[in-house]
């Protein structure tokens, strides 16, 4: 997890800051549309080689509960996965924050599309923030929800063709309630080269 | 005017569903692609609210998902994977491979004009992938469901093993599989201790004929049982009665081997057979005293009447030879009763020929001065002479055996007049003694039991419970013949009576 192989320090905190600008407006844009008071944690950023990325997800979920797993893609320059998951306490308070039935909440689908609505404003308002920043454009595919009973059931067939995955990561908490998800941003090598000449490029305007 | 004809021929040739919404739900646009679907034209939807005419649409969520698209800049969605369908479109014209009653939908929603609060709505047809997905999760468990199956027959076939196992090793008998071939495949845990091996794996693989000590045994031609000499792994041999038999087990040819290890039996043979010896020594000096008893009364008679006239000088030369002859005659006869007693004691090492009248009249000879102390009169009656080729003296062992316990009958049912009948006969080539006598008979009840070892009704000081056991070890087992009794009703002398009868058959 030696994040100064890939990024020097200055590209370090260029990234970092625009990150939090970007998650910044994430919160803004969950408040408005939710008519909650959300936080997002200061975004922790880590490098780290893809073979230790399951491991490092485990370290991430609480052990013994099933969680959602939602995963969006991001396409453009900046091609990355989202990943956000949250656990199914969490899931099912999100979805009374989300105003719905109790007897919606026990339906699976239902708390599913809740968590997939959220994803899906947390990638929009946080990654459209983060290209607008950079200059940079970027579109979303669909996102999908999977309830895994350990992370291991995820399939990572093809994560051997990368080295190495950037994590951006954040908590989302709502206040008063007892919800805590995990916004991951994962991006591979191409991304990352390509990240790191746009970070030059901003330092040097600077 | 040009641009938007092509618009308008896009957006109406275009393979998915195209409404344009405001923030109320009121459709502003709805395209050829939906009008077809639907049979809702756009001039009958125009400025309706969607809700309206879709009522199962969840207007909170569309309300939420169009307030995140506007507030975003940014696309929001709902998926055919959660949601069957954004609205309601039944399939008229589906018949074959059928799943879904209506289209199943992904829809996106972009924001068109954020200052107007408008966003554009793209419904695409996912009801094929949504097919595959069903008929692929419908294999899945269907595969599911098989592989539990297999599972269950997986865990049967453990329990089998295990049950076969357990059989296996909860017998007393050492057992040996064996394949086709008659290599080993399989001992259980008795046959390991037994041919002292360190392990079941040791086993595995050998050639039937190293579990015998005779290494050119024809077994293969043995069915029924047998007795062996078998061989451990320490080249220490040990006698066993064997079982070959051959069966099938999934539709293979097997071979099962059960081994009895005869050890402990044959000694405890030995033990009751040297026990019974004893007892029969024991009688036979009780007997030897009975016969004594008078020669030795005569010698002794002769040479007091000697002394005596010699002291009155009347012993003649005559008197004096017939005495001494008398002597010698009757210490022939002691000695022939101790030959007798010898040849018994010693037992026969080898078969030989006799005549069976003869040796029962020798039998009866030893146990006349008994019998006749208890009053007991025998009749022997031999249709024919018969020549046996076999032990003779264990014959005897056996006739006084069965004599005795007749004896013993007799006086314990007090009867009167005390009768044993032996009766000798050929049938079916075969030689037959039957000896029965008039003592009422054996209760029903222990008739089957009367040659079990250490079986007896009699009084501790009298029986050991041997007799009839030795008598039939040695007519079964010793001289190949065979040995029953039964009870019977005869009449003597014009009186009826009931007793015991032995019927021994031995070969010619």
């Amino acid at each position: 997890m030696e994040n100064s192989a890939i990024l020097n320090e200055d590209q370090q905190d260029c990234l970092q800051e625009l990150i939090n600008i970007a998650y910044g407006s994430g919160t803004a844009a969950i408040s408005e549309i939710l008519d909650a008071f959300a936080t997002l944690s200061i975004p922790r950023i880590n490098i780290i080689e893809t073979r230790y990325l399951q491991d490092y997800l485990q370290s991430q979920v609480k052990v013994g509960m099933p969680q959602f797993l939602a995963t969006q893609l991001i396409n453009g320059k900046f091609s990355s996965e989202n990943l956000f998951i949250i656990d199914q306490n969490s899931a099912e308070n999100l979805a009374r924050a989300f105003g719905l039935e109790e007897t919606e909440i026990q339906d699976v689908n239902e708390l599913s599309d809740v968590i997939l609505e959220i994803t899906n404003i947390l990638s929009s308002s946080t990654i459209s923030k983060f290209a607008q920043e950079m200059s940079i454009e970027v579109s979303f595919s669909p996102p999908h929800v999977k309830l895994l009973n350990s992370i291991e059931e995820m399939d990572s067939t093809f994560i051997d063709k990368y080295h190495q995955v950037i994590i951006i990561s954040t908590i989302l908490q709502f206040e008063n309630q007892n919800i805590r998800g995990e916004l991951l941003i994962l991006t591979t090598d191409d991304t990352i080269e390509f990240i790191k000449k746009l970070l030059d490029k901003i330092l040097d305007e600077l | 005017m040009e641009y938007l004809n092509k618009a308008d021929l896009i957006c109406d040739t275009i393979d998915n569903g195209i409404i344009l919404l405001n923030e109320h739900l009121e459709v502003l646009f709805w395209n050829k692609w939906l009008e077809t679907r639907t049979n809702i034209t756009f001039n009958q939807i125009i400025n309706q609210k969607i809700t309206t005419v879709y009522p199962d649409i969840n207007e909170a969520k569309l309300k939420r998902k169009i307030k995140a698209t506007l507030t975003l800049n940014s696309p929001t969605f709902y998926t055919t994977e959660l949601n069957e369908s954004f609205f309601n479109i039944e399939f008229k014209n589906k018949i074959t491979h059928r799943v879904f009653k209506n289209m199943q939908q992904n829809v996106t929603l972009n924001p068109y004009d954020i200052e107007n609060k408008i966003v554009i709505v793209y419904v695409y047809d996912s009801t094929i992938l949504k097919e595959t997905n069903f008929k692929l999760s419908r294999a899945k468990e269907k595969i599911e469901n098989e592989h539990k199956n297999t599972l269950v027959i997986k865990q049967q076939l453990e329990n089998s093993v295990e049950e076969f196992e357990l059989l296996l090793n909860a017998t007393m008998e050492a057992i040996v599989l064996f394949d086709e071939e008659y290599k080993c495949t399989n001992i259980n845990d008795v046959g390991v201790n037994l041919f002292n091996l360190s392990s079941k794996s040791k086993a595995l693989g050998l050639d039937i004929l190293e579990f015998f000590e005779d290494k050119n045994l024809n077994y293969k031609k043995l069915e029924n049982t047998f007795e062996a000499s078998m061989i451990t792994s320490c080249d220490n041999t040990f006698p066993a009665l064997i079982k070959i038999k051959n069966a099938k087990l999934n539709k293979k040819k097997i071979r099962i081997l059960t081994v009895v290890d005869l050890t402990e039996l044959k000694y405890r043979d030995k033990l009751i057979s040297e026990q019974a010896k004893l007892v029969a020594m024991g009688e036979m000096i009780g007997n030897i005293a009975h016969q004594w008893r008078q020669p030795l009364s005569a010698i002794s008679t002769a040479a007091s009447g000697l002394k005596l006239q010699k002291e009155f000088h009347l012993l003649t030369d005559e008197l004096l030879d017939e005495s001494l002859d008398g002597i010698v005659r009757s210490s022939m006869h002691l000695s022939q009763t101790i030959n007798d007693f010898r040849d018994f004691i010693q037992g026969d090492k080898e078969m030989m020929v006799f005549d069976l009248e003869e040796n029962l009249k020798k039998d009866l000879s030893i146990v006349e001065g008994m019998l006749k102390n208890y009053d007991i009169q025998v009749f022997l009656e031999c249709e024919k002479k018969i020549e046996l080729h076999n032990y003779k003296n264990e014959l005897t062992q056996a006739i006084l055996n069965i004599i005795d316990n007749s004896k013993d009958a007799l006086l314990e049912k007090n009867v009167k007049d005390k009768y044993i009948f032996i009766h000798t006969y050929e049938f079916l080539n075969e030689a037959v003694i039957e000896i029965h006598d008039n003592a009422k008979g054996i209760p029903e009840d222990i008739v089957n039991k009367i040659f079990e070892p250490y079986f007896t009704t009699k009084h501790k000081s009298q029986g050991t419970g041997l007799g009839l056991y030795m008598t039939h070890q040695i007519i079964e087992k010793s001289m190949g013949g065979a040995i029953s009794v039964s009870n019977i009703a005869f009449e003597h002398n014009k009186h009826q009576f009931k007793g015991a009868c032995f019927k021994i058959t031995l070969p010619l």
